[in-house]
């Protein structure tokens, strides 16, 4: 299978069909990762399709080495951040139900829903920096070292960010065993 | 992301790769470095126009270190904010207050240089001579310039006051560095009232326009931008 980076390089080159094919490979976890925190489905869709729009004019300062997956997200998060920064409003966390059951559930959620947690609730009390870092490494299974790119910040700070959001989630469970009834969506 | 769904957002990913085939969607596909390069070359053009078609009629008896580090303070800032704005979306966020010093600096630093005790000139000049275009000259420069990041900023539709105030800045220093070397007015009052607000003059004037136009922008959808 070519890999994202030899796809990438294909696409600089002026192959259209490389991009077709990143879209295949990518848009499923850009749309979950948007959908994490984007109300409407359809400003998901608009976000993601941006995010390839980014990467198109980004494309100039991808280097041979440089992983693809990182960087991408990085320009969705980037992406996302100016959505909500252009719109006036705070980074906000689907409630709905419906938002987050079209996205497809990482393992992380699949096993939290088993332990009978909501997940969306117990995130949407988390501030913006430590709910980035739970989903993309807990929920989207990237490593630190992926996540620290991502969001730009030292290996130690994602570490510590991710701590605090478990503290915070343990915390709110603790507080409100409502938190802890299971999901009303098909999670189980 | 089922399969309809899918092919239709690879559609619309296609139509907005086929709406950047012009120029100006190859300008903005350019490497950051290049795209750097060519707002380096656009202050260069502008200063060596001024230099050679417009100097300041005291250039020769204006003490020079002044000159020097009057555009050395602008060129300086003007760097860093154009370094912000061609910040490309793949590198992480900007750190926001680091972002709120450099756009204060860089609408201070003329008032600063405004303020600062008169020069003194080799030779008698008279204080009041030219400088009566310096605010159309100042904005007109400021605007070219706000076009130029407009047209090399990777997301100029996502544009809000804080990127309107980093664009700005730019445009007001630049306008200031053109006029340094321009003007021969040295009173306080002259800079302070004409070349120094030219960068707030901008923010306003193009922090309306956003306010009037940005969120309007956004609302389409972005196939059609």
């Amino acid at each position: 299978m070519v890999s994202d980076e030899e796809l990438m390089e294909r696409y600089k080159a002026g192959d259209r069909a490389a991009i077709t094919e990143l879209v295949r490979r990518y848009a499923p976890l850009l749309l979950r990762v948007m959908l994490h925190q984007v109300r409407a489905r359809e400003d998901a869709d608009d976000l993601v399709q941006q995010t390839f729009l980014q990467l198109h004019r980004s494309k100039g300062d991808f280097r041979a080495g440089a992983q693809l997956r990182p960087w991408l997200l990085t320009i969705a998060v980037n992406v996302r951040h100016r959505y909500f920064r252009q719109m006036g409003v705070r980074e906000e966390f689907p409630l709905e139900p419906d938002a987050l059951e079209r996205s497809q559930p990482g393992p992380a959620v699949e096993d939290a829903a088993e332990a009978g947690c909501d997940l969306r609730t117990v995130l949407a009390g988390l501030p913006p920096d430590q709910r980035d870092v739970i989903v993309l490494h807990w929920i989207e299974g990237f490593s630190f070292p992926e996540v620290a790119l991502v969001v730009g910040a030292s290996l130690s700070a994602v570490k510590v960010r991710a701590h605090r959001g478990y503290v915070a989630i343990r915390k709110i469970l603790a507080e409100d065993p409502m938190e802890g009834e299971p999901a009303p969506s098909s999670r189980g | 992301l089922d399969g309809p769904n899918l092919e239709r957002l690879l559609a619309r990913v296609h139509e907005s790769l086929d709406a950047e085939q012009g120029l100006q969607g190859r300008l903005r596909a350019l490497p950051t470095r290049v795209r750097s390069l060519l707002v380096a070359l656009a202050v260069a053009l502008v200063l060596g126009v001024v230099l050679v078609f417009a100097r300041r009629a005291d250039f020769d008896a204006y003490p020079p270190w002044r000159l020097v580090l009057n555009a050395a303070t602008y060129v300086g800032l003007l760097a860093l904010v154009s370094n912000r704005v061609l910040r490309p979306l793949h590198r992480p966020p900007a750190c926001r207050s680091r972002e709120l010093v450099l756009v204060s600096a860089a609408l201070l630093a003329p008032f600063g240089w405004a303020l600062a005790p008169l020069p003194m000139l080799s030779r008698v000049m008279d204080p009041v001579a030219g400088g009566r275009d310096c605010l159309s000259v100042g904005i007109t420069l400021g605007v070219a310039l706000i076009l130029l990041f407009r047209i090399l900023d990777h997301a100029p539709q996502t544009a809000n006051f804080r990127s309107a105030a980093l664009f700005a800045s730019g445009a007001g220093l630049l306008a200031n560095l053109a006029l340094a070397f321009h003007c021969p007015r040295t009173r306080p009052l002259h800079l302070a009232m004409l070349h120094a607000p030219i960068g707030l003059v901008l923010l306003f004037a193009y922090g309306g326009v956003l306010a009037a136009f940005g969120r309007r922008l956004a609302m389409r959808p972005a196939s059609s931008r």
